[in-house]
């Protein structure tokens, strides 16, 4: 059988929020047409998601025109960029704006061409000094800036 | 005549100093941004928007504008010097611009460029200022049926026009609606999706998803694909194109004005459509089709001024209806509401100087662009000589702040990354994030029209077809989804797009 993945993942993916939102939202009251309570809206939603999700298995399985492998990820590069931003996040209220920027600068770099240690310097240096003048002292966004 | 009063007077309020400097500095970035590849004008708005909270509402709505019609004008160059569009509205500039480039015709090409979008911009300024008035006027009696009616038609139509497939476009669109829904529930005060998260009782933020969807998607999958960008070092000649490269040139851009002012109203229209719109027109009407590709002005001149013009009309059912036609629309409207300005009918009549001073700024911010762009064309082209691995630390840098800076808290980097992810799967299968990001804005806004029409007609669907503006947006979106039925229109769809190849 020719399988299209693209269409089959793409069809998944959003059965599982059409599920999830039904799950989810089974709690709420539906109340009916004429006085919709605050599940009607989100229900009729859940149920279309589940159905186009449907429609899109079948034409990626009985369906399909050509075969299209499943796409691969780069679980590397994935999990560098949205680490060192959650690292980021992590470090930001407990250390400050120039110790987060750090760590982002640092985690981020290795996701790209092969890092050099002083040019990863220079670009902390850099962007730090950068977003503490523009963002805190230019813009006042409430930041805490140094460790201590 | 009232509306060249009401227009002078916007000429002065987007002329007072504070608020030519936001103009300058929105269409200086807007072109920064068009020129880097990878950072589109969604993300970058979508960032700065947290810190336009203390600007007054015309001037970070000025600045915000001209980020979006700068970035066009940015995307261009890159596309003529480096064949790498900046911005999808370029992806067929690239085709004769960078083949002039290579016959050493760089600069006129750039010249054309500008000079077109220049010529988009300013008819596109009046088209606005002559056509939202009385747009208004009809949207101002519009009651929640015809409002559901006409989001409808502009969520289908998202889905029709825009490229890729309809079925997953759908699929997006109905996304978006359920994450629009997260958060207290406005007529009974119950709590949906919320998952106990006091951060959610408000919703998920619109900034929060754009700059996950577009930002770090963006970063992610550059970084994936590492395609070695060849810059044309040759000396930019000179800057003017040649007495009948201009003559070819403008009637090309006339005809790419009038395609783009078109399309840009439309749903899911905007500036990409057009410009692929106007390639494909140029092509049609040309006595040699056979030599675009190698160096046409004429395939310059038309989708350079297309773009701009639809960027620019993009903005008529935003600031009439308040029914936003892409993502970055739907940013502005979000731009509108944080600063207490409710998006629809109302804005030219309770705040006729902001609804004014911004489509003077758009004039006033071509001009700008002009002057940005020709003569200082040699400080852009240095700047993409800046490699990647020092940019992409850095715009990562700008999107934490920004996210961050939304309500202090770092959970909201945290749902960031959550869209990222998400938005890199959806890219991997091939959905656009466009539409989910309308449905997302619009989504709460269509459950309100959709319950208080059901209300007023004690649950009887019929409301929708007995309003008659409502019966017929209702027809032309059944009409749209027959259009799909059609044996050629299929494919016209796939071939408007094809030259992206």
């Amino acid at each position: 059988m020719r399988l299209d993945w693209k269409n089959i993942g793409a069809g998944l993916t959003y059965g599982l929020f059409g599920a999830l939102g039904l799950i989810l939202g089974g709690e709420l009251p539906m109340g009916d047409a004429a006085a919709m309570g605050p599940g009607y809206v989100p229900r009729m939603v859940s149920v279309a998601l589940v159905g186009i999700g449907a429609i899109l298995v079948f034409r990626g399985t009985l369906r399909s025109r050509s075969a299209i492998r499943f796409p691969a990820f780069s679980w590397g590069i994935n999990t560098l960029v949205l680490g060192s931003v959650m690292a980021f996040a992590a470090t930001l209220e407990r250390a400050g704006l120039i110790a987060a920027t750090g760590v982002l600068v640092a985690v981020s770099v290795f996701a790209g061409e092969k890092p050099r240690a002083k040019e990863t310097l220079a670009l902390i240096a850099a962007l730090s000094t950068l977003v503490v003048l523009v963002f805190v002292y230019g813009l006042g966004v409430h930041m805490r800036v140094w460790p201590w | 005549m009232e509306t060249l009063t009401s227009l002078l007077m916007g000429i002065q309020q987007a002329a007072t100093p504070t608020n030519l400097f936001f103009c300058l500095i929105g269409t200086f970035l807007g072109t920064l941004i068009g020129v880097l590849p990878g950072l589109g004008p969604a993300a970058t708005i979508a960032m700065l928007l947290p810190m336009t909270f203390r600007l007054s509402p015309l001037a970070s709505l000025i600045m915000l504008a001209g980020i979006f019609y700068g970035a066009q004008y940015g995307g261009s160059t890159t596309a003529i010097l480096v064949r790498l569009p900046g911005e999808s509205s370029s992806v067929v500039t690239c085709l004769d611009g960078y083949a002039m480039a290579r016959q050493g015709r760089a600069g006129a090409a750039l010249a054309v460029a500008a000079l077109g979008s220049f010529f988009a911009g300013t008819v596109a300024t009046l088209v606005i200022a002559f056509a939202a008035p009385p747009l208004s006027q009809l949207a101002i009696t519009f009651g929640p049926a015809e409002y559901v009616a006409l989001m409808t038609f502009g969520l289908v139509g998202a889905t029709i026009l825009a490229s890729g497939s309809v079925l997953s476009a759908v699929g997006m669109i109905l996304l978006g609606l359920l994450l629009g829904l997260v958060g207290t529930d406005l007529s009974s005060g119950a709590l949906r999706y919320t998952f106990d998260i006091p951060a959610l009782f408000d919703g998920l933020g619109f900034v929060t998803v754009a700059v996950g969807i577009f930002g770090l998607t963006e970063i992610i999958a550059n970084l994936e694909d590492s395609a070695p960008r060849i810059l044309i070092t040759s000396k930019l000649s000179s800057l003017w194109p040649t007495r009948e490269e201009f003559r070819r040139s403008v009637a090309a851009m006339t005809r790419g004005t009038v395609l783009g002012c078109l399309l840009g109203v439309l749903p899911g229209g905007g500036a990409t459509l057009s410009s692929f719109a106007s390639y494909s027109l140029e092509k049609k009407v040309s006595k040699h089709p056979e030599r675009f590709g190698k160096g046409m002005i004429e395939g310059v001149a038309g989708p350079e001024s297309a773009n701009n013009a639809g960027s620019q009309t993009a903005f008529i059912p935003l600031l009439t209806l308040g029914i936003p036609v892409g993502a970055v629309m739907a940013l502005m409207i979000g731009a509108m509401m944080i600063h207490g300005v409710a998006p629809g009918p109302g804005v030219i009549k309770s705040n006729p100087q902001i609804f004014w001073g911004l489509i003077a700024s758009m004039w006033i911010g071509n001009a700008m662009l002009l002057v940005i762009n020709l003569p200082l064309i040699g400080i852009w082209v240095k700047l993409l000589s800046i490699p990647y691995r020092f940019l992409f630390p850095s715009i990562l840098l700008f999107c934490c702040i920004g996210v961050y800076s939304l309500n202090n808290s770092v959970l909201e980097i945290g749902f960031a990354v959550f869209f990222g992810f998400l938005g890199y799967i959806f890219r991997k299968f091939d959905c656009e994030p466009a539409p989910m990001l309308l449905g997302f804005i619009l989504g709460p806004m269509l459950e309100e029209n959709f319950r208080r029409a059901m209300l007023i007609n004690q649950g009887s669907y019929m409301i929708f077809i007995q309003r008659p503006i409502s019966l017929a947006l209702l027809v032309a979106t059944v009409a749209l989804f027959l259009l799909l039925l059609l044996p050629g229109f299929q494919k016209k769809r796939t071939d408007m797009f094809q030259e992206e190849q």
